[in-house]
């Protein structure tokens, strides 16, 4: 509507979160693709936190997002600090980062 | 409830909806693709963890909510019809637009696709997914036949650009803002996105936008998620004047880099006076005039409002009038869709 935006808007990192909360649950196995999606993610971010001005058609949503996030948020920068992809998230870092995730992502509902 | 009694029981409601009568077809692949997919994410061995169903039970529900909303023979048409036109300029992927009418004044336009969540978390479904991707538009039910009314949902739909391609949260990485408080950060990605969604909003509709914004809510003050109606207003205005101004070269370096068409005039206003003076709906040249037909229908109210009306709106009220040339607007609209159809057909 022309009031509030639609709470999807907090939601694109759903898979990216979605994964750290599966490892968080105890789970050792991901479905692959979700692996893939997180790594990209991930990956992508990187590149944009150091470098904005690398934005291209082929950069996902996502990966802009959580950029953005991380070059706000000092917490979520250190959480991630280490992880180069999903291999790297052990239970307690997969809680660590959801934690700085969480704060926005539970305003939106 | 548990994520797995929602899931079955949203599975036997689809299996209900695809038997009423008016079912699109499209739509129907939608629903058995998704009973079919419950279906496995219920049997799977081992079960998929509950956090992946609670997650794809949410996306149900709000695919049941629309898919049933099509079922009515109440959906707007006319408006899917413009939507569909304005999506294809900025997304390549076929998309399905669905429409639930709201009990409240409340238009959106937004993304729920399932099938990606279902790609990248349901690693042991083989079954084939549907290639378009779902769009779920709501519209007050009250305005269901008021097309010009529905002008804000050119505004939802620059939201709509903007949540599936972060045009604003690039801005933010283009053009940040250093020094502020989380909270601050927040109001100005807000006002961000409002600003864009308006200007969006301007390139389809054109004035018709500002009309809107002023007819819903002319006096706001800035707030935490919406900037000023006046300041809102002045942004739209120097567009539509053909200015530049930073606000948007800022937008358009965000577009050009995600590879986005530009911000620009993308409706033509039709002549529509001749046929509304005489009660015919008007013949639609093309795309452009069919965007067109909301600032023409807008400006053709302000006209039979300042009493330089036909004669036919002079001795009726203005109920009457509104829903008129509402009217006249949406059978225009439609015989824009008929003859196109017609046109595809091979002779």
């Amino acid at each position: 509507m022309l009031a509030a935006m639609p709470s999807e808007n907090n939601r694109r990192l759903e898979l990216f979160r979605l994964a750290l909360v599966l490892i968080d649950r105890g789970n050792r196995e991901l479905p692959h693709p979700l692996s893939l999606h997180f790594d990209d993610v991930l990956h992508q971010a990187r590149i944009l936190s150091d470098d904005p001005s690398a934005v291209s058609p082929d950069v996902t949503p996502q990966a802009v997002q959580l950029a953005n996030d991380m070059r706000v948020y000092e917490g979520l920068r250190d959480a991630l600090a280490g992880v180069n992809s999903i291999g790297d998230v052990s239970q307690p870092v997969a809680h660590e980062v959801l934690r700085n995730l969480e704060p926005r992502l539970a305003s939106a509902y | 409830m548990h994520p797995r009694t929602d899931l079955a029981l949203l599975a036997e409601s689809l299996a209900h909806l695809s038997k009423t009568p008016y079912f699109n077809r499209a739509i129907e692949k939608h629903a058995y693709a998704l009973i079919d997919v419950i279906k496995h994410a219920l049997t799977s061995s081992p079960p998929y963890d509950d956090e992946i169903l609670r997650s794809f039970a949410d996306k149900v529900w709000t695919c049941h909510r629309y898919l049933q909303g099509s079922t009515t023979k109440e959906a707007p048409y006319e408006i899917e019809y413009c939507m569909r036109h304005a999506i294809s300029d900025w997304l390549t992927d076929p998309c399905l637009v669905t429409t639930a009418l709201t009990d409240k004044k409340d238009f959106h336009l937004k993304p729920g696709d399932p099938w990606d969540f279902v790609a990248k978390t349901m690693d042991r479904y083989t079954g084939q997914l549907p290639q378009e991707k779902l769009i779920f538009i709501g519209v007050p039910r009250i305005y269901k036949h008021m097309p010009l009314f529905c002008a804000a949902l050119y505004h939802e739909l620059g939201h709509f650009v903007d949540l599936a391609r972060n045009v604003t949260d690039v801005t933010f990485l283009t053009h940040p803002v250093h020094g502020v408080s989380d909270g601050v950060q927040e109001v100005l990605q807000n006002h961000r996105r409002e600003h864009f969604a308006d200007l969006f909003a301007a390139c389809y509709v054109g004035s018709a936008i500002v009309d809107s914004i002023h007819a819903i809510n002319p006096h706001a003050d800035h707030s935490n998620t919406h900037p000023a109606t006046a300041t809102r207003i002045e942004v739209i205005r120097s567009f539509l004047a053909g200015e530049d101004f930073d606000e948007l070269s800022m937008y358009q370096g965000a577009l050009q880099k995600l590879g986005l068409p530009r911000l620009e005039q993308r409706y033509a206003v039709p002549a529509i006076e001749t046929a509304f003076d005489d009660i015919r709906p008007y013949t639609v040249a093309d795309t452009p005039e069919l965007h067109g037909m909301m600032a023409a229908g807008w400006s053709y109210l302000g006209k039979v409002k300042s009493g330089d009306g036909p004669q036919w709106a002079a001795d009726a009220n203005q109920l009457d009038v509104v829903r008129i040339v509402n009217d006249l607007t949406e059978k225009s609209i439609r015989n824009a869709s008929i003859r196109s159809l017609w046109n595809e057909v091979p002779q």
